[in-house]
């Protein structure tokens, strides 16, 4: 037979022993009744506090459960109202700069298609008609390049003065 | 909803899930705290400090490199052990004890007297040992918690928790014989 075993009866009781020494441990329990014996005492204490200890500890009493409010005060983030969750940032960042750049496309391409309507109404004060007074602008749905709004352009300008101009006495 | 979905919206700002988050665990937290300090006021005071600094601290908590019971008992295990540094703990008197409703409604009635014996045997035992040897074994029974969970939330090796172990089982069982 082995030597008696000492503190490896209370690892056994505490089950921290690992497998091959629990297997050392049983091949000498099985011969020794005297290490038996003791390991039932220590089982036995080991039975006691694991029934007794949980019930020690006493669960969380209103006070406690009913203090979230006391405890809410004190975390900085949750005195203001709550936020909604979001997107996290770098994505945010992403979205909104893509917005901003599809937004100044749309404002050039509007600006690069865009002609202003040319009536009649706005030549009706010239003195001289020009061409561009009966000129119907084309629309968007025709390709307008820059030549053609700037010889618009041309057309418009310089305008003579809607009034005339006589010499005084 | 599980302790993950409800961390995430914890860690998004919302207010709503952090008292369910504490409603949810401010009973484990406190019983814990409750088994170290062994004084009410001075759990309730740590359960409060330790959802104060968890949930203020939430946005950091990585739920791969730990479990979120772990990381919160962590915080309990530390705000006590600091609770317990700041001023000295007056034993708690056996007749104050007794009169306390400790787990009796479960119990029947021709064994109360017994029963409360043996707990409160226990109960002084337990108060007789280090801090760190009680924490050892009020983490291995108030839980079931294994070695490897007790290790990650004292931040020890396995070996130094079953040391420990150790000795508080050879000076429980030395007092408890004493004690009849």
């Amino acid at each position: 037979m082995n030597k008696h075993l000492s503190d490896e009866l209370i690892d056994y009781a505490w089950g921290i022993l690992t497998m091959q020494e629990k297997t050392n441990a049983d091949a000498h329990l099985r011969e020794c009744e005297a290490c038996r014996a003791k390991l039932l005492q220590h089982q036995a204490l080991v039975q006691k506090l694991a029934a007794t200890v949980p019930a020690l500890l006493p669960d969380a009493p209103p006070s406690v459960r009913g203090g979230w409010a006391d405890v809410a005060t004190r975390i900085p983030h949750l005195r203001t109202a709550p936020r909604r969750p979001g997107l996290p940032g770098f994505v945010a960042v992403g979205l909104a700069m893509s917005t901003a750049a599809m937004l100044l496309v749309a404002v050039m391409a509007k600006a690069w298609l865009y002609q202003p309507p040319l009536t009649a109404t706005a030549f009706a004060a010239s003195s001289t008609p020009v061409a561009s007074a009966t000129y119907t602008p084309e629309r968007p749905t025709a390709v307008a390049t820059p030549v053609s709004w700037m010889y618009v352009t041309s057309l418009q300008a310089p305008r003579p003065l809607p009034i005339a101009i006589t010499a005084q006495p | 909803m599980d302790d993950s979905d409800l961390i995430q919206r914890c860690q998004s700002g919302d207010a709503h899930a952090c008292a369910d988050l504490y409603q949810r665990w401010c009973s484990s937290v406190y019983r814990l705290a409750y088994g170290i300090l062994r004084q009410e006021q001075d759990a309730e005071e740590v359960t409060q400090d330790v959802f104060v600094y968890a949930i203020s601290r939430l946005r950091n908590y990585d739920p791969d490199k730990a479990a979120f019971r772990t990381w919160l008992y962590t915080i309990t295990i530390s705000r006590s052990r600091n609770k317990l540094r700041r001023k000295w703990l007056p034993t708690v008197e056996i007749s104050e004890w007794e009169e306390s409703e400790i787990g009796d409604a479960e119990r029947p009635p021709e064994n109360w007297t017994e029963l409360q014996a043996e707990r409160v045997r226990v109960w002084e035992a337990l108060g007789r040992l280090s801090p760190k040897l009680r924490e050892a074994v009020v983490l291995r029974y108030f839980e079931n918690l294994t070695y490897p969970e007790i290790g990650d939330i004292l931040k020890c090796p396995i070996k130094t928790i079953q040391s420990r172990v150790r000795l508080a089982h050879a000076e429980l069982k030395k007092w408890l014989v004493e004690s009849g």
